[in-house]
């Protein structure tokens, strides 16, 4: 059994609080723009300021504001793809695996069809059909999401439901929902689980180069993956700029990886220490 | 004892198609997995079915389990059709027919606590919480585990402990009919008599009936009145137990017996060993299915089919060897290799 992850928890607790407590945090506006302050490194730097504790990009917006507000968006962006895409992915995986024939063929072909589909380019259709913002990144993500979701639940729905406790339930008389529901569903939530936490990273740089094209959210609100984006071309001589917000989104997403693989552990009883 | 049985499965059976091809799928044949199997199971009353791997024994109990639609032929309980039933009437009619699997190790859902697996049946016929708890406690009890254990998971158990755990699952809706697939096989020799005592136990206690699906004689003879003989998806053989064991008739039960290993070494003179393999389902052999592997084997066994008859008073043998029987010439091949009881 392994311990508690401690420092992979502070840290996602840390950029929830971010995101939670932005106004409150932030030392400066995110959008407020001070142009002759642009482009100064962090402060331990030769020629940083500690009035700009991290730094400042191209237009001299102080970036650790932008990254305590970016948080919030990264954050919504992550939580409300994966619910929706996620939870999609997670029904259909049960449904087609579970109830086999017909219904099986059906929505696994419609998975093979939104692996073939483009997702950027659904995305860019929808952002100029439905307009940019908080909805359409959703929407767009989560068609990116679900068709893996369920495909890999519905692979193990499949082995599952060879054990003879499947058939034993049926024999005690438990209808087909409730089979799928207390039987099926909490065996592949380990599954589901590992897939969310390995999937926010997906989500994240799925943002970050959805809102790079200007389908996601519209500048200048700040998004950690709008942050690389923008500091992407000054690597060389403002890597600062592109740098921080990309470690903010590695430990992010190594701390939830980190945080799942405990979880998973936690969760499966034969390895839950009594 | 009333007349009508407690089960009764009439000229059962259930055909696979073979199909070979994704979209345009053409019909190979058909796997006869059960063909033409008939037997009566009396309430409170124990019947084996024997045979070896892919004779039937599987598809049988799940057809009788409702798990599976008949090709052809009927199964009732208590005199009613099982297939069609929907609604209430399969509801109360899985509280009536329970079984307990082979496999202790994947026939309890490992996130579920042991209480609640037990609790399954009556949770669906809308028990009250105080009820289930206080009968979950019994069935514990009952099967030789602690009250208490209610909360913890299959995972704490051993597969003897598990395997009464199913057994408390199957009998919490206080069934009728338990089909027992294998109960014992895979557990360990030291603790399959005390699983087959638990058995005989409760069902003097309950009047519940078994159908005991196994390959081993020995828990057979240890547990039930009536024996049934599968070969192919056909009965071969069937009667009361001690009558069966007493004076085997068909061959290949006979091949079945001699395989057993004997308790005093040298006993068994007059041994039939079987060659070759179980013939594929899917092309049987025409005639009598057992025919190619049989040693007594005459020109009417490769192309006229036996019937099932009388040998004794509740004795049933298809074999042609016994036509003269009725004829009143008894054959001396098959009287020479009779085992003595």
């Amino acid at each position: 059994m392994q311990r508690l992850p401690w420092i992979p928890i502070l840290i996602i607790l840390t950029i929830f609080a971010m995101a939670i407590f932005a106004p409150l945090l932030a030392p400066h506006d995110p959008i407020d723009q001070t142009l002759k302050d642009k482009l100064l490194p962090p402060f331990w730097f030769e020629g940083g300021s500690t009035k700009y504790i991290l730094g400042t990009d191209a237009f001299g917006r102080d970036i650790l504001s932008r990254l305590i507000y970016g948080a919030r968006v990264s954050l919504l962006v992550a939580l409300l793809a994966l619910t929706v895409g996620g939870g999609v992915g997670l029904t259909i995986g049960i449904v087609a695996g579970y109830l086999g024939g017909t219904i099986e063929t059906i929505l696994m072909r419609l998975v093979d069809a939104a692996f073939t589909f483009p997702a950027i380019l659904f995305a860019l259709l929808l952002s100029v059909t439905l307009g940019q913002g908080l909805g359409t990144l959703v929407i767009a993500i989560s068609l990116l999401l679900w068709a893996s979701f369920a495909r890999i639940i519905r692979g193990e729905v499949l082995a599952l439901k060879q054990r003879d406790f499947v058939a034993l339930a049926k024999v005690r008389g438990c209808s087909t929902l409730r089979i799928m529901a207390t039987h099926i569903l909490p065996n592949v939530l380990n599954t589901f689980l590992v897939l969310v936490t390995l999937n926010i990273g997906v989500v994240i740089i799925a943002e970050a180069s959805l809102s790079f094209l200007g389908a996601g959210i519209p500048p200048p609100t700040p998004t950690w993956g709008l942050m690389v984006s923008e500091g992407r071309g000054r690597i060389a001589d403002a890597w600062w700029v592109a740098l921080i917000p990309g470690i903010a989104i590695t430990l992010l997403v190594l701390s939830v990886n980190l945080f799942g693989d405990w979880l998973r552990d936690r969760l499966d009883p034969r390895l839950r220490q009594l | 004892m009333s007349d009508e049985p407690l089960l009764r499965v009439e000229g059962l059976k259930k055909h696979y198609r073979v199909t070979k091809g994704v979209l345009f799928s053409r019909t190979l044949g058909h796997v006869k997995a059960v063909d033409g199997v008939s037997f009566t199971l009396r309430a409170g009353e124990t019947v084996g079915l024997v045979g070896e791997s892919g004779c039937g024994k599987t598809t049988t109990s799940k057809l009788i389990l409702n798990l599976e639609a008949p090709t052809e032929g009927e199964v009732l309980l208590d005199g009613k059709p099982i297939h069609d039933l929907d609604g209430a009437e399969l509801i109360a009619f899985r509280a009536k027919v329970q079984a307990v699997f082979q496999d202790p190790w994947s026939s309890l859902n490992p996130r579920m606590t042991v209480g609640r697996t037990i609790a399954e049946s009556l949770i669906v016929n809308g028990w009250t919480q105080e009820r289930i708890k206080a009968r979950v406690s019994d069935l514990l009890v009952q099967v030789g585990l602690r009250a208490e254990q209610a909360t913890q998971y299959p995972h704490e158990f051993s597969g003897g402990q598990r395997q009464r755990i199913a057994l408390a699952a199957a009998l919490a809706s206080h069934p009728k009919l338990i089909v027992l697939d294998e109960p014992i096989s895979a557990l360990d020799v030291s603790i399959r008599a005390q699983m087959m005592n638990l058995l005989k136990d409760i069902q003097a206690e309950q009047n519940v009936a078994y159908l005991l699906v196994a390959h081993d004689l020995a828990t057979v003879r240890h547990m039930a009145d009536h024996t049934v003989v599968m070969y192919l998806g056909k009965i071969v053989e069937q009667g009361p137990t001690e009558s069966l064991f007493r004076d085997v008739r068909h061959p290949y039960t006979k091949a079945l017996f001699s395989a057993v290993l004997e308790a005093r070494p040298g006993a068994a003179a007059d041994e039939i060993e079987l060659k070759g393999e179980v013939p594929s389902p899917l092309n049987p052999p025409g005639g009598c299915r057992f025919h190619p592997r049989c040693p007594f084997a005459f020109d009417r066994c490769s192309h006229d089919e036996p019937d099932l008859r009388e040998v004794s008073p509740g004795h049933n043998v298809a074999c042609h060897l016994y036509d003269a029987v009725e004829t009143g010439k008894t054959s001396d091949a098959v009287r020479a290799t009779s085992p003595a009881s």
